[in-house]
């Protein structure tokens, strides 16, 4: 590591950027970790909503959840490796186990933070079903979700890495794994300061979402 | 029972096994405006639940008109609309010609300036009246207050309860206040409903037909 300038780091994007292969990793971790967190705010949301509102279910499911939530998701690498080989899937399933949970209980949190008089005027003013749910529960626990967003993005970053380290053939997590082997710390670093750029790019992007007026209530009272 | 009053008959209800309200019965005339006093914790809040719909009562029976509106004791307003979308709630399920209500409610509790506003942006006071005028707009049979001016400081109290009984000249309707303020409810009532005791019972009907404020002290010395 002694003696690599910035210059030859800079040197080393270049290449990666030119060669096409930076773009082609920063696409497939991308995506791997933008599915893997579709799937979990898919599953998590609704399953969120169900048991936030739900006392005895709570009760009943809350301590296996948290049995499930404490095992670190990199202990289901060889299980995904031997469910879904290598390449995207496994990475997918790997971010989707370690989001999910925490998606789940976060939502959960959330709708029973809400409090009671909005459902009352709802009931007030007729909000059933689907609208009670879109107009009135969602609103309501936007920001809270939103800052959840922010940190279970960057928990997908740190999944997805170490994830396709083990059960990748592209990405990001690869590219640093590859280039440890090839002893390119240039690249290496190239790869390390992508991951950076983009969590940094996509917490920036919530933390704006953030500021729009059907959510600023939330964070500033 | 008639279902476009409030009524209930030997009503009960319990927290558990701890019964809060016991054998309540009374009905609401049209146009009535009666207040239900009684010390904190003494259970009117429950009891205005109650004549919501929101909790069953453990026994006896309890009618409600088929459109009625509340207003909060705070926070009311949903955070992610604004001012004018909050009121326009008011207008589910109303008469197609409320909508023409909007402007002059509005102006008469002096809120037209903060249509566009988010309710954060509010005082108490102006929140107050804007929950004020998304439950009448819609000209309901009934109106349910929660301790409204509870939350409010003195003057804002009393600027706001102006409001409410220059909005009530303009459109008589039956209201229900609860609240622990002696002078606020005799300002209003026509009827003020002494709950005490515990399990709280009405232990006394005052009419005010005269608005007499020197009932205060005789009302305070009861629920002591």
């Amino acid at each position: 590591m002694s003696g690599l300038s910035v210059v030859e780091i800079f040197q080393g994007l270049i290449t990666e950027a030119t060669s096409g292969r930076l773009g082609a990793d920063v696409y497939a971790s991308l995506f791997r970790l933008l599915a893997g967190l579709f799937l979990a705010i898919i599953i998590g949301t609704p399953a969120g909503l169900w048991l936030g509102h739900h006392v005895r279910l709570r009760k009943l499911l809350v301590p296996p959840l948290n049995f499930l939530r404490s095992i670190s998701p990199l202990a289901w690498i060889p299980f995904a490796v031997v469910w879904f080989g290598v390449g995207d899937p496994p990475v997918v399933f790997l971010v989707f186990v370690g989001c999910v949970l925490p998606w789940l209980f976060a939502t959960a949190h959330a709708v029973q933070s809400v409090p009671e008089v909005y459902f009352r005027v709802a009931r007030d003013h007729n909000f059933q079903g689907w609208e009670l749910l879109s107009r009135i529960t969602f609103p309501a626990i936007a920001p809270s979700l939103l800052q959840t967003a922010r940190l279970v993005a960057t928990l997908g970053w740190i999944i997805l890495v170490p994830a396709e380290m083990l059960a990748g053939r592209e990405g990001l997590g690869f590219a640093i794994m590859d280039a440890r082997n090839g002893m390119r710390i240039d690249l290496l670093i190239v790869n390390i300061l992508a991951i950076g750029a983009l969590a940094h790019g996509a917490d920036t992007l919530l933390q704006r979402l953030a500021l729009r007026p059907e959510v600023r209530w939330g964070h500033e009272r | 029972m008639s279902a476009n009053k409030f009524k209930a008959k030997d009503l009960r209800f319990s927290y558990g096994k701890n019964l809060v309200l016991d054998g309540l019965t009374f009905e609401f005339q049209d146009g009535e405006f009666v207040a239900i006093v009684g010390a904190s914790g003494c259970g009117k809040s429950t009891l205005l639940q109650i004549l919501a719909g929101d909790r069953q009562s453990l026994s006896g029976d309890v009618s409600r008109p088929q459109r009625f509106r509340r207003v909060h004791q705070t926070d009311g307003l949903y955070p992610w609309l604004t001012v004018e979308q909050n009121i326009r709630l008011g207008l589910r399920g109303a008469p197609a010609d409320c909508e023409a209500d909007l402007l002059p409610l509005v102006k008469t509790l002096g809120i037209e300036g903060h249509l566009q506003h988010f309710p954060r942006e509010l005082s108490g006071g102006l929140r107050q009246r804007v929950e004020l005028a998304r439950a009448l707009v819609g000209r309901p049979e009934a109106l349910l207050l929660d301790e409204p001016f509870s939350s409010l400081d003195y003057l804002t109290r009393l600027e706001t309860r102006d409001y409410l009984a220059q909005v009530l000249k303009q459109r008589p309707i039956t209201v229900v206040m609860v609240t622990h303020d002696i002078p606020e409810a005799l300002f209003f009532a026509d009827r003020v409903l002494l709950l005490a005791g515990r399990p709280a019972q009405i232990k006394r009907t005052i009419t005010n037909p005269t608005r007499d404020a020197s009932l205060a002290e005789s009302i305070w010395k009861e629920l002591r």
